[in-house]
């Protein structure tokens, strides 16, 4: 993939019977499928799960060998509707994303795909983005699993019971004809760990050997009658038998405890941090023994009426412990007992937040106050310290040298200029112009939706709104969600495209406008092709460190008499990946003996009034303050740390607002020129000359 | 210990966090230990903090489920590679009696801290004062000046920090084969690391990020023995810069300004020898190209061997340029389109290569117009702003001394180039006028003050 090389991951993919896997979950879950014999797999990147498509990107000859398909899909609901494959034939299949925002996306194929039912087993891999390090709203992916009937695994954060859950998760796809979604947290994701492998699988049944005996089943079309029979397929077949196969193989765990008259359910991905709040609370030990007996829930969806009935036959109390709202295991807890007539009572949202992540903190609150008789008060997730002013925030920002930086000064200065804007921003990289220093951006309405989000405010004639959108929202639908729905209602406005080169927040893969040379993808599409493609006239391309030409195509495109939609493409390659692409070629360069010239930028401390404008238009991380050394000034002055790259953004800042004469560079030409040498030798002989008259020996 | 022993590294993206966390599975892999280890990166890696956690434990005493965070009481070892971030262990309840916590005093400054109008920064001695009282123990070191000296990035001195700590139970030596396997710039981690465990076993030297490095007191002046000592040691700082700014002639007048402040009141004083300094040299075109042509700042780039040159970035708007010129010929060339159009090349931004003879030459012309800055027009209008500022002060003395001490701090809202100079100006010339209303109000002082911590701010606007 891109820039970024997993070899040596792809090489533990190899792995065969008997041997020990190490590393984290998410990479063991990814060779788990290759165990379980998948035909193909497909998905979208994002955090926590960018790791399983980076990786299978840089395995395509173990895939070869396994005749698996791999796709990078074009986006979640790509993804989806490629487990269609598995609703005719008994193919198994895998996909990826991040949720819930990428169900969302899949969430039209998802419930065509579960109406219909599937053959082979379909497994979808999900990282639940929730609580800390989340970077998307906050909600539960169980209430898909509910209103699709998709079951929904959500194992313990052990890895070898998380490898096992990968296989049960195909079984019982194939036993109950219907798909399983198996979620991961972005801790359990990142977890190190190992397990025995087992030797990988080659698909039994091929894209092949379906195309070369093609089967239909009208049954399974999306369509009247069968759909009204599939919903009844759905409760009256599937349904049974799903639960049927985790009650019979085990899937949930009843954990002994000595207490006979309490009882702790809870989520699978969640026992870990209930385990350590146990003990942390001396209600059980670091390894796992707890006085409480403990049902672990690794399937969430659908529930085992059976089980949960025996596990609170008898006790006095049980405690739910489950993640986000609403509170839908509760619920279904309270029914089941209801209908059994048994009259243990539930606790779970009374003791422990509604809302938020469970960390082993929240848990052993709650827990605490469910074993003490004490009244429960909030958690309290932060302690306060004892500092006048409160402690700083960190957010995230772009990276030193983004591309994506000169393009928000830019824009920034332009609204100087103009007035006020309506801004929508879009996810991605570019989302981070929300945050200070920037802080432009009025709505994020999901990925690739800049455009459409601002569908209803088109320009008077006088002002005009700007969308974002970057280029990897721009593949995944906003060509045609954003610009082509903006070429055909003929709104006014602007939007604006950053061609970074990679989808850059999800880790910088491959995307159909990437400018590099990739095997296996049909990729330097440009995206100027495509907007004009759909019936966009007024389309200009900018290069983002051109502040001036920047500025002055914005300021074009948001004054022109043009009505209709504007679209400028703002260039510049993800700064991530290109030191990635370029390091290594200089430093060979350099050694080589050929020509290398490095740039550095720095802030004269003797200029700087430390008024720290030039920080309020860039936010670089490397552009930074220090003490200055001027006994007359209190303020702290500008300072470009080790970590300048030399994309020379603050320069060009410093230019554009005509913020002052501080920025300097310094060029260090390696290798230099015969000519150059020469020059620079008698350049030195005379400004040392001169330097030395004025008393400076240099 | 009937429990794994926990390790928390709390981490910038992009400071090599996950580095760390692979060192340290390889070390308690080769030290037969059992190492259990979860981060949550996702967009943190983008400059935000983030954590990642391990646990150890010996192999004969079970297989314990691991916690995937940290959890209050049960924190062993935690890792701070940021003054601020050791103190958010310290909030996020990570830091305890039965923890030893290493931290690096450096600063990392967050943007809103960096985008204040004056000084935003956090107090960095309160900072540890809050960590010293939650951890059992604390090892502070700067971890940056011990990476950097090794030519090396932070990982390798967290990593070093962790060894000092002797709080988990591995040789040395296995740490320094860790970084061995690792296999990348493995010399210079390893310098780092050696240096960082240097450092951290040694008592605390590194002084806190924002104390200023107090500069040598500049010999007393015969012309200061006047003033009270503290306004002296003042204007004793000032004196040098106002010769070099233009002559020796101007020192006097620089302290006939200071005098009758000084002889009013011992802060007012103060505050007024450094806002006159500071005033009295505002940066024009004249002192920008006198200080970037300062022999000792170009001396160690021309004295390179190897090809390097130093380009300096400025941009002139037609106001520096008719600044700098005689106020009748300054004043005609802002109303002329003539003059405008014929000098719009140079108001476009101007790339000058100080280190190369024709742009040190060009420099040094524009700094020899020292000679006639008193005729300049920049020099008349900063001067009348100047007179006026005092006056101003003088007159609220008389009647509201906090209130004049006030205005006085007021002053640093005048400071920087083109516009951002002109904003200042404009916020100071706004707070000036509400003092003169407030002349008699009992909380006139209080109330310049919010107001100048308002402009200070960001976005105030």
């Amino acid at each position: 993939m891109a820039e970024r090389s997993f070899v040596s991951q792809v090489q533990q993919l190899r792995l065969g019977g008997n041997e020990m896997f190490q590393g984290e979950n998410i990479l063991a879950v990814t060779k788990a499928l290759l165990e379980c014999g998948v035909s193909y797999i497909g998905g979208y990147q994002g955090a926590p799960v960018s790791h399983l498509m980076d990786v299978f990107a840089d395995a395509q000859p173990l895939l070869d060998e396994l005749g698996i398909r791999f796709e990078s899909s074009a986006s979640e609901a790509t993804a989806a509707a490629m487990l269609a494959a598995s609703i005719n034939y008994p193919m198994r299949g895998a996909v990826t994303w991040k949720s819930t925002v990428g169900t969302n996306v899949a969430s039209d194929a998802l419930s065509n795909l579960a109406s219909a039912g599937v053959k082979g087993g379909a497994l979808i891999i999900l990282g639940e983005d929730y609580g800390e390090g989340a970077s998307i709203m906050q909600e539960r992916t169980h209430a898909f699993a509910m209103k699709s009937q998709i079951w929904l695994l959500d194992p313990r954060p052990d890895q070898a019971h998380m490898v096992n859950m990968v296989r049960e998760g195909f079984e019982l796809s194939e036993a109950s004809n219907t798909p399983v979604m198996l979620m991961m947290r972005i801790r359990a994701c990142h977890m190190y760990g190992s397990y025995p492998t087992q030797d990988n699988v080659r698909a039994p049944f091929t894209a092949r050997d379906a195309l070369a005996s093609p089967e239909r089943d009208a049954s399974r079309i999306i369509l009247p009658p069968s759909t009204f029979q599939q919903e009844q397929i759905k409760i009256k077949e599937r349904w049974p038998k799903a639960v049927a196969y985790v009650r019979d193989n085990r899937l949930n765990e009843v954990l002994p405890g000595k207490r006979e008259d309490v009882g702790i359910i809870v989520q699978g991905g969640l026992y870990n941090a209930l385990s350590r709040a146990l003990a942390v609370q001396g209600a059980g030990d670091y390894f796992g023994n707890s006085d409480v007996p403990i049902y672990v829930l690794n399937v969430t969806y659908p529930l085992v009426p059976d089980e949960i009935e025996d596990f609170a036959r008898g006790k006095e109390r049980i405690l739910i412990v489950e993640e986000g709202q609403p509170e839908f295991i509760e619920q279904a807890v309270h029914q089941i007992l209801r209908k059994a007539d048994i009259d243990t009572r539930v606790q779970g949202k009374d003791v422990l937040p509604m809302a938020g992540e469970y960390t082993t903190g929240v848990i052993a609150h709650g827990v605490k106050g469910f074993l003490g008789a004490a009244p429960v008060q909030e958690f309290v997730p932060l302690k306060e310290l004892p500092l006048e002013q409160p402690l700083p925030v960190r957010p995230s920002g772009l990276c030193t040298g983004c591309p994506e930086r000169p393009l928000f000064a830019s824009m920034k200065l332009v609204e100087r200029e103009l007035g006020p804007q309506h801004v929508s921003a879009d996810i991605g990289c570019n989302s981070f112009a929300t945050l200070a220093p920037f802080n432009m951006g009025a709505s994020i309405m999901g990925y690739g939706l800049g455009g459409a989000s601002s569908a209803a405010l088109p320009g008077d004639g006088e002002r005009r709104a700007i969308s974002l959108m970057g280029d990897g929202g721009f593949w995944h639908n906003g060509l045609t969600s954003g610009i082509s729905n903006a070429a055909f209602n003929q709104t006014d406005g602007v939007t604006v495209i950053v061609d970074n080169g990679y989808a850059a927040a999800t880790g910088g893969q491959d995307i159909p406008s990437s400018r590099g040379e990739v095997a296996h993808r049909g990729v330097q599409q440009p995206i100027e092709r495509a907007v004009r493609g759909v019936g966009i006239d007024w389309v200009r391309r900018v290069h983002t460190y051109d502040m001036k030409r920047t500025m002055a195509v914005l300021r074009e495109a948001l004054t022109t008499r043009h009505v209709g939609p504007k679209v400028i493409i703002a260039e510049g390659e993800c700064q991530l990946n290109r030191q990635r692409r370029v390091r290594p070629l200089l430093a060979r360069d350099r050694a080589e003996g050929r020509r290398v010239v490095t740039e550095r930028f720095g802030v004269d401390e003797s200029t700087c009034t430390g008024d720290h404008s030039c920080i309020r238009l860039s936010g670089c991380p490397s552009l930074t303050i220090r003490p200055s050394s001027d006994p007359l000034r209190a303020k702290p002055v500008a300072h470009v740390d080790e970590s300048c790259v030399g994309c020379g953004v603050c320069g060009s800042v410093a230019h554009a607002a005509v913020l002052c004469p501080s920025f300097y560079r310094v060029t260090t030409v390696d290798n230099p020129h015969w000519w150059e040498r020469l020059l620079h030798r008698a350049n030195r002989a005379v400004m040392g000359w001169l330097l030395r008259r004025r008393g400076v020996v240099a | 210990m009937n429990r794994p022993v926990t390790l928390t590294i709390a981490a910038l993206g992009g400071q090599g966090g996950g580095v760390v966390q692979e060192w340290m599975i390889d070390v308690a892999e080769a030290a037969g230990m059992r190492v259990q280890a979860t981060s949550v990166p996702g967009v943190a890696q983008r400059t935000g903090a983030t954590i990642y956690y391990l646990e150890f434990a010996a192999r004969d005493a079970g297989v314990p489920v691991m916690a995937l965070m940290p959890a209050s009481g049960a924190c062993d070892l935690v890792v701070a590679s940021e003054l601020v971030e050791a103190a958010r262990m310290v909030q996020r309840g990570f830091v305890g009696a039965e923890t030893t916590l290493v931290t690096s005093t450096h600063r990392a400054y967050t943007i809103d801290e960096k985008s204040h109008r004056a000084d935003g920064r956090a107090d960095s001695a309160a900072l540890l004062a809050v960590v010293e009282e939650a951890a059992g123990r604390v090892v502070p070191f700067d971890m940056e000046a011990v990476a950097a000296s090794a030519g090396s990035v932070i990982s390798a001195a967290i990593l070093g920090g962790i060894a000092a700590s002797e709080v988990l139970p591995f040789d040395v030596a296995l740490y320094e084969q860790a970084i061995e396997r690792g296999g990348k710039g493995v010399d210079a981690s390893l310098a780092a690391f050696r240096a960082a465990y240097a450092a951290a076993a040694a008592p605390r030297a590194a002084p806190l990020p924002e104390a200023v490095q107090a500069a040598d007191d500049a010999p007393v002046d015969t012309r200061l023995a006047s003033l009270p000592a503290p306004i002296a040691a003042v204007a004793a700082h000032a004196l040098p810069r106002l010769v070099s700014y233009q002559d020796e002639a101007y020192v006097d007048e620089y302290l006939a300004h200071l005098a009758p402040f000084a002889a009013k009141d011992l802060d007012l004083g103060r505050e007024m020898a450094r806002g006159i300094a500071l005033w009295m040299t505002f940066e024009d075109t004249i002192r920008v190209a006198e200080l970037k042509t300062a022999p000792e700042r170009l001396a160690p780039h021309v004295a390179e061997q190897r090809v390097v040159h130093v380009v300096e970035f400025m941009k002139p708007r037609l106001e520096e340029i008719a600044g700098s010129l005689p106020a009748g010929v300054g004043r005609w060339m802002l109303r002329s389109k003539l003059a405008a159009t014929c000098l719009k090349p140079m108001t476009t931004g101007l790339k000058i290569r100080s280190t190369s003879l024709w742009g040190y030459a060009l420099l040094r012309l524009m700094a020899s117009l020292r000679r006639v800055r008193r005729s300049t027009l920049r020099f008349e209008e900063e001067m009348a702003e100047m007179h006026a500022w005092m006056q101003l002060v003088a007159r609220l003395a008389e009647r509201n001394l906090p209130l004049a001490l006030a205005v006085a701090e007021s002053q640093q809202l005048v400071s920087g180039y083109g516009d951002t100079h002109a904003e200042g100006l404009a916020r100071y010339k706004a707070i000036a006028a509400r003092a003169e209303a407030l002349l008699d109000a009992e909380n006139g002082a209080e109330q310049v003050r919010g107001l100048l911590a308002d402009a200070l701010q960001a976005e105030a606007a």
